[in-house]
Order: structure tokens, then C-alpha cells, then sequence
């Protein structure tokens, strides 16, 4: 990747330090829930992002909303520095779209009120004309979809598919730069999902939108994604092209990750996925590599060392495996 | 000891709601046999969990079930009475809920809850049931067993509590176990970890289950037979390689055009999709339920009474009005 | 909205409590127009303790449904003045401790850590005080009269506010609805007033008609006890305290201030159980 690439979204070195109480009369330990991150993400890339519960990937989410500041490091949208942007100027180029249909939306306001929200926070000249903003509201129903008889109705009067294409109405009204989609179907039912991963889909194309998606299910992220970052315990330990990734995953964790892929064929059994071991408590991480205890390829130093960040064709990955400094001897590769 | 465990003959479920009668389950037939696992699969609103609650006698109040046939091992549910009832539940027959987080009570250790119900149902001492405690923590995979058993809900991880579930419903040997969407509020690591303990399990035990769920991929990977529900009714049910190589049904068909599946699916195409939404429940649906969201819907399908059919293979049954051939033909009509 | 107004026709605590409670304010409105007496200054020594109507008795004076107390004041318009007196203290009590009480208990809900900190030490602190004992010690150091007691009273009771706004903001600030709003940039206030409080609301208003009941018996305690209203201002708690006397000869006097209290007390609790019903997320379908 060359520097003069146009990165819409960039992370140097993001930590985000919470303290956590240790127990009673133990007082407090910091948990690391984003470690170190580097990131880049150009323009019209889908950029999914996967790991288990707990490895930091909400956290990194709201960081990139600018919900929650970075400990350290820090993020650039559109090459300028998060800290020195305005709330308003972050909202407008960057905006979320939740799991959860039923508590994305506050039950108590209309859709068009709910769809309509944004453009009146930025206090521009057409939110003081009702009839101005009723139609930009009715426009962004259009796109996603929606038909326009609803704008009076209340949440709970819709569909959880209705309700995800508000969701995704009020995320785009301002037309931003970066969607991030933490979950964008997971609470959805089967049907419903496709819908809704279509409609992503043909807004990227229309809108030339930058999305991250975060997902556990990772055949909606094959499906999504352009590239894809595995996350885990606070780390990025691969970033790889999507069909790089699928095709030849290169860290053990990544491997045990897609070995849990559930497609349906009724001709396999569950996968072994040589994962036996719970996932670590993040405020004790493991020493070393913080995957070695779950690891199959575990070697004697990958519990003394934290491995490197190993630049590969399409991206990263870091583990002793690929490291030949460290891994000299054990594998030829 | 028969081969059937569990058989259910036109289970009903009614509600009165303010709206008039909610019929969420009408006329569900199926069985069970010792060590097999019947997946039964749909979306929210089918009556999936209202099926299992049926069985377990746990349905809210309001709601009126009836069937002409409801037998675990022999002995008709439906007379048996509460009292009979509450020695079968979490004894001969399990259930495995889907929430691990508020399934548990806070309120006491994991050791506690575990040997509760053997010790009421079995009467056996202390000592024994800790024994058994520890051995079936160990059987799905809790590592230092014994010190989990003093600990409180709060202090395992989603994960854990799931299986702390799981070994819950296997204190008393249960011959049936009933899991509802177990994996669903777990990672996928976990899930393909649990999945596995329950086969396991089943195998050694040679227990019924019956595994609900909305995951078209578990259920390909661990059913024997798979009943796939819409609108409070079976529309297609036969073994796991039938329904999955052969979908008869068009809603069948649907779902799984749904769904990406890795290496199968282009990147970035149209997934299918069903247009329309679930009909309501409340009051009767003249013809097939699916008929309005149904591409190849006819007059007939809004009129006439549609019946389960035999599909191409015998114990392959589906409830729409077009054959079999015709079927195949829209399915391979929508792929191409 | 239709199906609001079906449930809450359909509730009898709210249908009850709501009809008696409007009656009593439409009466303490309306009072001067319902009653051609003056509740303090027409005293007539010589039409003393006269009767109420249903006493079969040669003492009935028409002119006096309610009888008279011992002073010869007209007993229904002393009754019909002090619900004036009762709803006044009552509702500007609710009112003062519901500004505190809701502004401490949102902002600990809402910012948590370090003001959630602040806001629960406060709320033990107040929790450690006897309502009743620091009223009388107030009223007692600095005098008493209308206001003094609503502003003792109002600067009591907010602890309920806090307690029940600060866990209900707790639960809806963490919805996704909520994070939504800060990522279009909205302001903390907007989020507060826009958000968060049209989803708290109903329980506000369920603690708020439970306050006022409070606040309402603690004025007639105080009055009882010679500490609250001053006579010859007429209150119902004070009414019962000059009744006392006279208990067992003329029980009249003080049933009747009694039963005035019981009927605007219980009203006031239907209603608020009543709205807690109609609103309680388990009756929405």
C-alpha cells in the first residue's frame, strides 16, 4: 500500500485503557480492551472485522465514532486527527448502525422525528423549514426503502426489518463518509437479514460508502467484506484481503475461527475447532503471544515473547510462525 | 423400552388474546427416537418455543393446549397431572434454555443449583450429588470442577454458564432433552464447542433431543430429522440430507437462498430474499400460510386447505400443492 | 393512543381515583362559590357544634350540612378551604422534590462513576435523616406558616425521586438509541430532555402522585402536632388536632377531616398505581 493512498479512516497506535476493579478492597486494574491498533482504511472498502465477545472490537467501534476518546494514539478521518475534529463535523462523516432494532429507536418519537434527528442536530438552514426537512426525511425512506406512509408511526408499530431500514435511514441522511455496522443483522431473522444485507450492499455502490462491519458470523462478513481484520484480546493479529483471508488464514487464530464456520451441508458434523480452552480474562491476559494457551502451533517461546506485526501481501499478521527471527528452526516455511 | 421417546400427535396451542383467538400452533405431529435429534427450525413467531414449552407443561397460563397424542416413553402427558408432571421435568425430560445469564439464579452457587433437583428427584445424599455434580462439569468441558462448584452465576463467563446449563439438564439422566436456540447468545467458537459436548453427550446417554433453533447451519451439522416451521405450522420435515439437498418447500427453498454461504455464494451478490412478512396468527388463514409471500403462488394456494405430501423420498413430507417435480423445477429455476 | 385511552378506561383504580381526586380539586377550587361562609372570620360562639345532617338530632341547622365546630365556623366550608390548603402543600411539595430529586437522580444515572458517587452519598445522607423529626426541629427553630412547611417538606422527600429516576435513567442510557443520538453529535442536554426523559417519564409521574400523598400526610402530621399550618388557616391536619378534644362526645368533628384525608389520600395512590399499570412495559403489546 502506498502512502498517498486516500484513507478515509486511519488508527496510529489506539489504545483505550479502562480500570477495572480487581475485586473487593483490591482496588483497581487496568483491562486493555484496544492494544496498540494500527489500521487503515481506504475509501469504499467494506472492512470487516471479527472476533470473539470481549476482544475490543465495540470498543474500537465507538472509538472510531468518536463516542469514547483513544488512551493513546490516535485516529484520523479523512487524514484529520479525531481530536481536533467537532462532535458535529465527526457526525456528519461517520455514523453507526446498531445490532439491535428494538433499542436503536426510541419508542417514544416518530420515525420521521427519529430519521430526521441528524439534520436538525447540525442546525442547518432546512431544519428550520419543516417542509424542507419532511422531504429530505421522505427521500432517505426512499432510499432505504421504506415506504413513505410510515414517517408518523412509532417503532413499535413496524418490523424488526423496518425498524433496521430506519436505522439505516438515519445513518444516511447526512450522507456520511463511513458506516459502521456493529452486528447489522444478527438480531434479525433469517429472512430479513439478506434483505438487509442487499440493501447495504446497493448504498455502498450508490453512495460510495466506506463500511465496517463487525459481525461474529463470519459468512456475513465473507459475503460483505472487501478486507477483513481478526481481532483479539485488544489486537489486530491478521488484516488480510477477504479472499486471502478465506482462502489461506494464516494465524492458528484465524484458522480455528473459520474451522467454526457453520455452512449448511448436512454431509459434515461440527467442526473440532482445537480452541479447548475459555477465552482469557482480559484484565490477566496471558504473557507472550496472548493466544498461546488456545493455540495448537504453540511453541516454547510464543509464551515468553509477544510476537511481531509481520507485514504479508495483503495485509498483517502477527505470530511466532511467520516470524523468522524468533521462529528460526521450528518451521520452514 | 421402546424406540420412541417422545411422540406428538396434533399438538394444538391456543391463546386468547383481546384481538380474538391466537392459533400459534396448529396441528403438530412428530416423534422422537432414543438417541436421534430432531432440529426444529423457523423464524420468530412460528411457534417453535411455544412447541417445547408444550411438551414441558411450562406454556403461560392463558394458553390452551391440546393434542391427541402427547407421550414421553408411553405415559400420556396429558393426564398425568402437575404432580406427575413436575417429577418428569428435569429428571426423565430436560430443557436447555437460551438465555445462560437468566436462566441461572444469582442468588445461589453453581453447586447448589446443580444438585438441587437430583437431590429432590433421586433422593440420594449430599456427597453423591456433588460426585455427579463434578463429573458431568468435567463431561462438558469445566476445568477445575470442584472449585467451580462454591462459585456464584456472576462469576463465569457466557460460555461457561452455558454449559453449567447443559450439565444442569444431564444431572438426573434425562432420556429426552428438549434445547432451545442453546448456541444462539454464544461465539461461534463456543457454539461449534457445545454443539459437539451435546452430541457427545446424546451418544453416550443415548438420549431424544429435540434442538430448536434458527441456524440453518447448525442444523444441517448435528439433526438427524429437521422439521422447518412458518406460521404454526410443519411445512417440511425429513432427514437433514432431504431437506437440505432436496428442499421441497418454497419456503424452505427461500431460506436457504438467504443465507451466504462461504465459497458458494459471490462476494458481494443479491442474496435471495422473502418479500412479505408472517401473516397473523390471530383468527383462521384460508390455504397455505405462505401463499402471500410465495413466488409461485396460484389462486388455489389462497383457498384450498394445503396437507402435508410426499416428497421424492419416503419420510420426506411437505404441506404445498405443487409435485415434487414442480418443486425441483423452481428451485432450479431460482438458481439459475 | 386509542389504545391507551381503552386501557386506561378500562382501569378502575384509575376511573376511581381519578374521578375522586378531580372532584376534590374541582371543590377546593371552587370553594368560595360552593359556600357562602367565610371559613375564618364568620364565627358565631352561639351556633357552636351544631350537628351534621345525619344526626337525628333538634341541634340540625340546615344552613350547616356539616355542622359546625367550636368556634360556630361552618364545618363543610372549613373542609371545602383546607383541601385547598392539603393540594397546595401537596402538589408544590411533589413539585419542589421532583426538580431536586429528578435532577440528582438523572445526572447519576446518567454521568455514573463520580457524580453517581456524589449523588447516592447524598441520598444515604438524606435517608438518615427522620422526615418528621427534622420537620418539627426546622419548624420549631424558625417558626412556622404555609410556605415554611412546603418548602421544609419539599426539601425532604426527594429521595425517591433520586433513587427511581436514577435507576431508570441507568437502564436507558445504555440503549442503543441513546448512543445513536451522541453520534449525530447531539448535545448531553439534548440527550437528557430529548431521549431520556420522555422514556423515564411514566415512572415520574407514578413517584410523583406518591410524594404528593406523602407530602400531604406529613403536613396533617405537622398541623397535628401544632407544627405545620398555623390556626386559624384551615387544614385538615389541623382540623383532627382541634377535634381531638372532643372526641368522645362529638367523633363527627374529627371523622370528618379523617375521612376527607383517607378519601384524597387513597385517591391519589390509585391513580399513581393506576398509571404505573397502564404504562408498565408488560401491558404493551
Amino acid at each position: 500500500m502506498s502512502d498517498n493512498q486516500d484513507f478515509v479512516l486511519e488508527a496510529r497506535d489506539v489504545t483505550r485503557t479502562f480500570m477495572i476493579s480487581a475485586g473487593f478492597m483490591k482496588g483497581k486494574k487496568p483491562l486493555r480492551a484496544v492494544n496498540g491498533i494500527n489500521l487503515q482504511v481506504p475509501r469504499g472498502e467494506v472492512l470487516g472485522l471479527v472476533g470473539e465477545s470481549g476482544c475490543g472490537k465495540s470498543t474500537l467501534a465507538k472509538m472510531l465514532l468518536g463516542l469514547l476518546p483513544p488512551s493513546s494514539g490516535e485516529l484520523y478521518v479523512d487524514g484529520t486527527p479525531t481530536s481536533q475534529m467537532q462532535r458535529l463535523d465527526m457526525a456528519r462523516k461517520v455514523q453507526p448502525i446498531f445490532q439491535d432494532p428494538y433499542s436503536s429507536l426510541n419508542p417514544r418519537k416518530t420515525i420521521g422525528d427519529i430519521i430526521s434527528l441528524p439534520v436538525r442536530v447540525q442546525g442547518s438552514a432546512e431544519a428550520s423549514s419543516g417542509k424542507e426537512l419532511r422531504m429530505r426525511v421522505e427521500e432517505s425512506m426512499e432510499l432505504v426503502g421504506l415506504p413513505r406512509r410510515l414517517y408518523g408511526n412509532f417503532p413499535n408499530q413496524l418490523s424488526g426489518g423496518q425498524r433496521q431500514r430506519v436505522a439505516v435511514a438515519r445513518a444516511l441522511i447526512n450522507r456520511p463518509e463511513v458506516v459502521i455496522c456493529d452486528e447489522p443483522t444478527s438480531a434479525l431473522d433469517v429472512s430479513v437479514q439478506s434483505q438487509i444485507l442487499n440493501l447495504l450492499q446497493d448504498l455502498r455502490a450508490e453512495l460510495n460508502l466506506t463500511y465496517i462491519v463487525i459481525s461474529h458470523n463470519l459468512a456475513v462478513v465473507e459475503h460483505m467484506a472487501t478486507r477483513v481484520a481478526v481481532m483479539y484480546l485488544g489486537r489486530l493479529v491478521e488484516v488480510a484481503d477477504t479472499d486471502q483471508l478465506f482462502e489461506n488464514p494464516m494465524h492458528p487464530y484465524t484458522k480455528a475461527l473459520l474451522s467454526s464456520v457453520l455452512s449448511p451441508d448436512p454431509n459434515q458434523g461440527v467442526p473440532e475447532t482445537g480452541l479447548g480452552v475459555a477465552y482469557p480474562n482480559p484484565v490477566d491476559p496471558p504473557s507472550g503471544c496472548t493466544f498461546h494457551p488456545r493455540c495448537v502451533e504453540c511453541m516454547s517461546h510464543c509464551s515468553v515473547a509477544a510476537p511481531r506485526t509481520i507485514p504479508t501481501k495483503t495485509g498483517l499478521v502477527e505470530c511466532h510462525l511467520y516470524d523468522e527471527d524468533q521462529g528460526r528452526g521450528r518451521k520452514a516455511s | 423400552m421402546s424406540d420412541t421417546i417422545l411422540e406428538v400427535r396434533d399438538l394444538v396451542i391456543d391463546i386468547p388474546v383481546a384481538a380474538g383467538m391466537l392459533h400459534p400452533v396448529q396441528s403438530i405431529s412428530f416423534e422422537v427416537k432414543r438417541g436421534e435429534t430432531l432440529c426444529i427450525v423457523g423464524e420468530s413467531g412460528c411457534g417453535k418455543s411455544l412447541t417445547s414449552l408444550a411438551i414441558m407443561d411450562l406454556l403461560p397460563k392463558a394458553a390452551i393446549r391440546t393434542a391427541s397424542a402427547l407421550k414421553l416413553d408411553g405415559e400420556d402427558l396429558q393426564t398425568i397431572g402437575e404432580r406427575r408432571m413436575s417429577d418428569i421435568r428435569g429428571n426423565k425430560m430436560s430443557m436447555i434454555f437460551q438465555e445462560p445469564m437468566t436462566s441461572l439464579n444469582p442468588a445461589y452457587t453453581i453447586g447448589n443449583q446443580l444438585t438441587e433437583a437430583l437431590r429432590r428427584h433421586k433422593k440420594v445424599s449430599a456427597a453423591e450429588a456433588r460426585d455427579r455434580a463434578i463429573y458431568l462439569l468435567e463431561k462438558v468441558g469445566i476445568t477445575a470442577a470442584a472449585s467451580r462448584l462454591t462459585q456464584y452465576p456472576h462469576q463465569l463467563s457466557g460460555g461457561l454458564r452455558q454449559r453449567v446449563m447443559i450439565a444442569m439438564a444431564l444431572m438426573c439422566g434425562p432420556e429426552m432433552i428438549i434445547a432451545d436456540e442453546p448456541t444462539t447468545a454464544l461465539d461461534v467458537t463456543i457454539q461449534a464447542q457445545i454443539l459437539h459436548l451435546l452430541a457427545d453427550l446424546q451418544d453416550e446417554f443415548n438420549m431424544g433431543m429435540i434442538l430448536i433453533t434458527h441456524d440453518l447451519g447448525v442444523v444441517s451439522r448435528v439433526a438427524n430429522r429437521v422439521a422447518v416451521m412458518y406460521a404454526g405450522q410443519v411445512v417440511e420435515t425429513g432427514t437433514a440430507k432431504q431437506v437440505f439437498e432436496n428442499p421441497t418447500h418454497p419456503y424452505t427453498q427461500g431460506l436457504l437462498e438467504c443465507i451466504p454461504i462461504p465459497g458458494k455464494t459471490k462476494r458481494g451478490s443479491h442474496l435471495g430474499s422473502i418479500p412479505g412478512i408472517v401473516p397473523s396468527l390471530v383468527g383462521e388463514i384460508p390455504g397455505c400460510h405462505f401463499a402471500d409471500r410465495c413466488v409461485h403462488a396460484f389462486d388455489a394456494c389462497r383457498s384450498d386447505r394445503v396437507e402435508l405430501r410426499d416428497g421424492f423420498e419416503p419420510g420426506h413430507v411437505y404441506r404445498c400443492l405443487q409435485t415434487p417435480d414442480q418443486s425441483a423445477a423452481n428451485l432450479k429455476k431460482g438458481a439459475a | 393512543m386509542a389504545q391507551l385511552r381503552r386501557r386506561v378506561l378500562g382501569h378502575y383504580g384509575i376511573l376511581i381515583g381519578g374521578s375522586v381526586l378531580l372532584a376534590i380539586i374541582l371543590m377546593a377550587i371552587f370553594a368560595p362559590l360552593l359556600t357562602p361562609y367565610d371559613p375564618i372570620m364568620d364565627q358565631n360562639l352561639a351556633d357552636k357544634l351544631k350537628p351534621p345532617f345525619w344526626h337525628d338530632s333538634p341541634k340540625y341547622d340546615p344552613d350547616h350540612v356539616l355542622g359546625t365546630d367550636m368556634q360556630g365556623r361552618d364545618y363543610l366550608t372549613r373542609l371545602l378551604w383546607g383541601a385547598r390548603i392539603s393540594l397546595l402543600i401537596g402538589f408544590s411539595a411533589m413539585l419542589i422534590s421532583g426538580v431536586i430529586g429528578t435532577a440528582l437522580g438523572v445526572a447519576a444515572g446518567y454521568f455514573g462513576g463520580k457524580v453517581d458517587m456524589v449523588v447516592t452519598f447524598i441520598v444515604t445522607t438524606r435517608l438518615s435523616m427522620p422526615v418528621v423529626l427534622v420537620a418539627l426541629a426546622v419548624v420549631s427553630l424558625i417558626g412556622s406558616s404555609l410556605w415554611i412547611v412546603i418548602w421544609v417538606l419539599g426539601l425532604l422527600i426527594w429521595d425517591r425521586f433520586a433513587v427511581v429516576m436514577r435507576s431508570t435513567t441507568l437502564q436507558v442510557r445504555n440503549l442503543d438509541y441513546v448512543a445513536a443520538a451522541q453520534a449525530c453529535g447531539c448535545s448531553t442536554f439534548h440527550i437528557i430532555l430529548k431521549e431520556i426523559m420522555p422514556n423515564v417519564v411514566n415512572h415520574l409521574i407514578v413517584v410523583a402522585t406518591l410524594e404528593m400523598a406523602h407530602a400531604i400526610l406529613l403536613e396533617a402530621a405537622l398541623s397535628f402536632l401544632g407544627l405545620g399550618v398555623q390556626p386559624p388557616t384551615p387544614s385538615w391536619g389541623l382540623m383532627i388536632s382541634e377535634a381531638k378534644g372532643m372526641m368522645f362526645f362529638d367523633a363527627w368533628l374529627i371523622g370528618i377531616p379523617g375521612a376527607a384525608l383517607f378519601a384524597l389520600i387513597l385517591s391519589i395512590n390509585l391513580l399513581g398505581d393506576g398509571v404505573r399499570d397502564v404504562t408498565a412495559p408488560e401491558g404493551r403489546n
